[in-house]
């Protein structure tokens, strides 16, 4: 009840103030009703009103709608009597203010407008709806299945007989009429009959079949409570009461015709019970979202609002795209834990690795540079760096930054400049004067060797065994580096066979051997005119090939070298012309300074020889590697360096230019051993080791 | 994947090669002898493209590229072409044209020589200071008793019959090493034809 000063309702928080005064009075009065049971309430108007206001409903409600409220009011109308007596009953024990919602002084009074709702005045918009319902009631109906003795809060206002809430039918409505009548939107909130029996029976469980089409399949009856439609406890109303009410909510929650949907939401509304806590009638209790009910009625549902189920739509069923499993690069897995070292399935993108290089096949690495495109021959394999162009571009790059960059090293002194370079100047000049000097100065003596070595006199020996027909051939495989010692071992040779007047044929395996021979050769030449002519004196030019080269001589020397350096054709004029194969020469003589050299041409060409005598003039540096081939026979002799130079010529009785120069040479190697031993005393004596050295000892 | 045409080919020709130096009366010496004519004939081609790679792909792109030291480059490139064309006119047996390797080249190899003889000179002064050990003392002794040897200063001895002895022994120490390297060289090399034939080793990028 709201306060007589107050100015909006406590419940509908309506305005109060704007009522007029027969409108105040007016409400008043049906509220005084409900309070005092008083008599007929004032106001001539409002049972005008609620019949002119009938009227327009009248109008307004379609006729199916009309039936339905026929309907209800016959129900209730039975069940009124019923509960009449417990109605008093319970008046008494309730409070005044609760008395207001009385449905039996309702029935007496009819005129009286429940406080919760607006005021009956017929100007009150608030209260205009109140009376509409009012008229709505039109004719009284008996339903003694849904008749409550509590007045909801929000009901209507009723008749002098009835309660609108209660007036409702609870019978189903004709739910094919229904679905004639009623739009197509509509009809899907139509209730089946096989739905209201539940209501019917005064189930606490609200059932809306309009509603229940929107359920869940999961929701259980018991779910599917409202929690506006809560019932009291049994235990606060009388049994019968509590049914009646139930049945009565029931029904009007239950529109089994269209038409009492409209009213239903007034059934919705809680009825109030004076014993319980107002706020919690009030207040609207949490509501379980497992007990929610689903606003739509699956079965009712639209085809295209229900939800699609796989199981019993088939076609409607879409495959689930699956996802790509993840894949790492091969790097991240072997050191990721959970992948326990399984490598993944690789991915098909060319851009995630590449297909050449020593990374190929690997996920997660940058594409290499193809050098395939810069080399386009086959690779040869030397000592030499070999760099692409990119690569030195790159070098150059680095090169410029690291030259912009400041080094911690630049600020340190440079080392002091060291002294050695005096030791050298002195040491060269020590040689050279021991070359210099016995040569300026003739009458320094040297020491001849009195004993001659076995291989020089083998060479003599054989050299002199040569018959003077036969042609020799000799191999000038040798360079200017070591041509002056050469030059001074060969000559004593040569210049024997110039006196035998044998032939000579020279050959080079290199460039130069030959044009250096030829060169040394021309002093003897002016000694021997004969050999001036090509019949003594045969160059033969270049042999190509090396080793391999060798092998062809001695195969076929003919067609090996058939031409001269003259181009001229070498074996036709004598006479040489007696030579087919390469044994056919006297001996073979090879001058070289490399024991390698050598080598190749006794391995080569000795086999082919035969009894033809083979004889080497080399440097006596390479001499103790020509010496096992000399103990073993394959060469006949060998002249190496300057003393075997010496011991020829004193063979010959020809000195010449070793015997000349041997004293220099005596002088200059004194001079080397004297440096080598002076210089391994001084160290013997001042030892000092290098700090690099020393931290290696200790190390 | 390397092609295996190669190997093959390098294969037989090597088991011809072989098999008619070990068997000499059999007819394969018609197959080796121009087999090796036609090497012959490669390796003076190799040599001539290997100058003008040198020439043309070296140097000429040194003097292009203005590069470090490229009048150096530019120098071989103008001596190379003269030369060549000297020996084209005049020919390889003309006196003159044959001063080229004797009065340059031939001077010049001589030259680097003797640095090497001064510079070989000069670090036997500090030949133990460097190796201060057993073989650095046993080098050193050897080093100048072969000195003394081959000086000819000591040819005196060979008049001293036991003295002569002692000296003949002594020369045959370098015989027997000499020996074990040569043995040793040959087997390396032995090994490495074989390697070759057998295409272990595929110096020709096969």
């Amino acid at each position: 009840m709201n306060d007589a000063n107050a100015k909006r309702c406590w419940y509908c928080q309506a305005d109060l103030t704007r009522q007029d005064a027969p409108a105040e009075n007016d409400s008043q009065d049906w509220l005084n009703n409900l309070r005092d049971n008083s008599p007929a309430p004032q106001g001539d108007d409002q049972p005008e009103e609620p019949a002119n206001s009938s009227e327009s409903p009248n109008e307004e409600v379609p006729a199916w709608l009309a039936r339905i409220r026929t309907r209800e009011q016959s129900e209730r109308a039975a069940s009124e009597d019923a509960l009449s007596a417990s109605s008093e009953e319970l008046s008494s024990e309730i409070p005044d203010w609760l008395n207001e919602f009385n449905p039996d002084q309702e029935k007496e009074k009819p005129n009286e407008i429940l406080p919760a709702s607006a005021s009956a005045q017929p100007e009150n918009e608030d209260d205009d709806w109140l009376k509409k319902l009012e008229s709505w009631q039109s004719e009284p109906t008996s339903s003694p299945e849904k008749t409550s003795t509590d007045v909801t809060v929000g009901s209507r206002e009723k008749p002098a007989e009835k309660n609108p809430i209660e007036d409702e039918a609870v019978t189903p409505p004709d739910s094919a009429l229904i679905k004639d009548s009623a739009p197509e939107w509509l009809q899907a909130f139509v209730q089946e009959p096989k739905s209201t029996p539940a209501a019917q029976q005064g189930n606490l469980s609200v059932q809306q079949p309009s509603t229940s089409a929107f359920l869940p399949a999961e929701r259980t009856p018991k779910n599917e409570e409202d929690s506006l439609l809560r019932d009291s406890e049994p235990g606060q109303i009388s049994p019968t009461a509590e049914s009646i009410e139930s049945s009565e909510l029931d029904t009007a929650l239950a529109p089994s015709q269209p038409g009492e949907e409209n009213e239903t939401w007034l059934s919705s509304y809680k009825k109030i019970h004076p014993d319980k806590d107002i706020k919690e009638q009030v207040i609207p209790a949490p509501v379980d979202q497992d007990q929610t009910k689903a606003p739509f009625n699956e079965n009712s549902l639209m085809d295209w609002m229900k939800p699609i189920d796989p199981v019993t739509n088939p076609s409607q069923k879409e495959p689930v795209p699956q996802l790509e499993p993840a894949a790492l690069p091969a790097w991240l897995q072997a050191l990721s834990l959970k992948h326990n070292g399984k490598a993944s399935a690789p991915s098909h993108s060319s851009s995630d690795f590449s297909d050449f290089g020593p990374l190929a096949g690997i996920e997660g690495t940058l594409p290499g540079e193809e050098l395939n495109q810069f080399y386009k021959r086959p690779q040869t394999f030397s000592g030499l760096l070999k760099t692409t162009e990119s690569q030195q571009v790159r070098s150059k790059l680095l090169k410029n930054i690291a030259d912009q960059t400041h080094w911690e090293d630049e600020n340190l002194e440079e080392k002091p400049h060291s002294h050695i370079w005096i030791f050298r100047l002195i040491v060269t000049v020590l040689m050279l004067a021991a070359v210099f000097i016995p040569l300026l100065f003739t009458q320094i003596s040297s020491i001849a060797p009195s004993l001659y070595p076995d291989e020089v006199v083998q060479t003599f020996n054989t050299v002199n065994a040569l018959s003077g027909g036969k042609p020799v051939l000799i191999a000038a495989d040798f360079d200017g580096s070591l041509f002056g010692e050469l030059n001074w071992s060969y000559q004593p040779l040569l210049a024997h066979l110039m006196e035998r007047n044998i032939p000579i044929a020279f050959l080079s395996t290199n460039s130069e051997g030959t044009t250096l021979l030829n060169q040394s050769a021309s002093t003897l030449i002016k000694q021997y005119p004969a050999y001036a002519s090509s019949d003594k004196w045969m160059n033969l030019g270049y042999l190509a090939g090396g080793s391999i080269g060798l092998q062809g001589l001695a195969q076929n020397i003919q067609t090996t070298m058939p031409l001269n350096s003259a181009l001229q054709s070498a074996w036709l004029s004598k006479p040489f012309d007696t030579v087919k194969r390469i044994s056919d020469f006297g001996a073979l003589i090879v001058i070289t300074e490399n024991a390698d050299t050598g080598k190749y041409w006794i391995e080569q060409v000795k086999p082919s020889l035969g009894t033809t005598p083979m004889l080497v003039v080399i440097s006596a540096q390479s001499a103790p590697l020509l010496q096992p081939y000399y103990a073993s026979g394959q060469i006949s002799g060998y002249l190496s360096g300057l003393n075997s130079a010496v011991a020829y010529e004193a063979l010959t009785k020809t000195p010449q230019n070793a015997t000349a120069h041997l004293s220099s040479f005596q002088i200059t190697m004194v001079l080397a051993i004297m440096l080598v031993l002076i210089g391994g005393i001084v160290s013997l004596i001042f030892y000092h080791p290098q700090p690099g050295k020393k931290k290696r000892v200790n190390s | 994947m390397r092609s295996p045409l190669i190997p093959i080919i390098s294969f037989i020709v090597g088991a011809i090669i072989l098999a008619g130096y070990f068997f000499p009366g059999s007819g394969l010496a018609a197959i080796r002898t121009p087999m090796l004519d036609w090497a012959v004939t490669l390796s003076g081609v190799a040599g001539l493209i290997a100058i003008i790679n040198l020439v043309f792909g070296v140097h000429w792109r040194r003097l292009r590229d203005s590069s470090k030291d490229y009048l150096f480059s530019g120098l071989v490139i103008f001596a190379f072409l003269a030369t060549f064309a000297l020996g084209i006119f005049l020919g390889p047996t003309n006196p003159d044209y044959q001063k080229v390797v004797t009065a340059i080249q031939m001077p010049i190899e001589a030259s680097l020589m003797a640095v090497l003889a001064i510079t070989l000179a000069f670090s036997s002064l500090r030949l133990l200071q460097r190796q201060h050990n057993w073989m650095g003392l046993f080098f050193f002794i050897s080093v100048i008793v072969y000195l003394l040897l081959n000086s000819g200063i000591l040819s005196f001895m060979a008049n001293i019959p036991s003295l002569q002895e002692v000296v003949s022994s002594i020369s045959l120490v370098p015989i027997a090493g000499a020996r074990g390297i040569l043995i040793g060289v040959a087997l390396g090399s032995l090994l490495t034809g074989i390697r070759i034939w057998l295409g272990s080793d595929r110096p020709y990028n096969g």
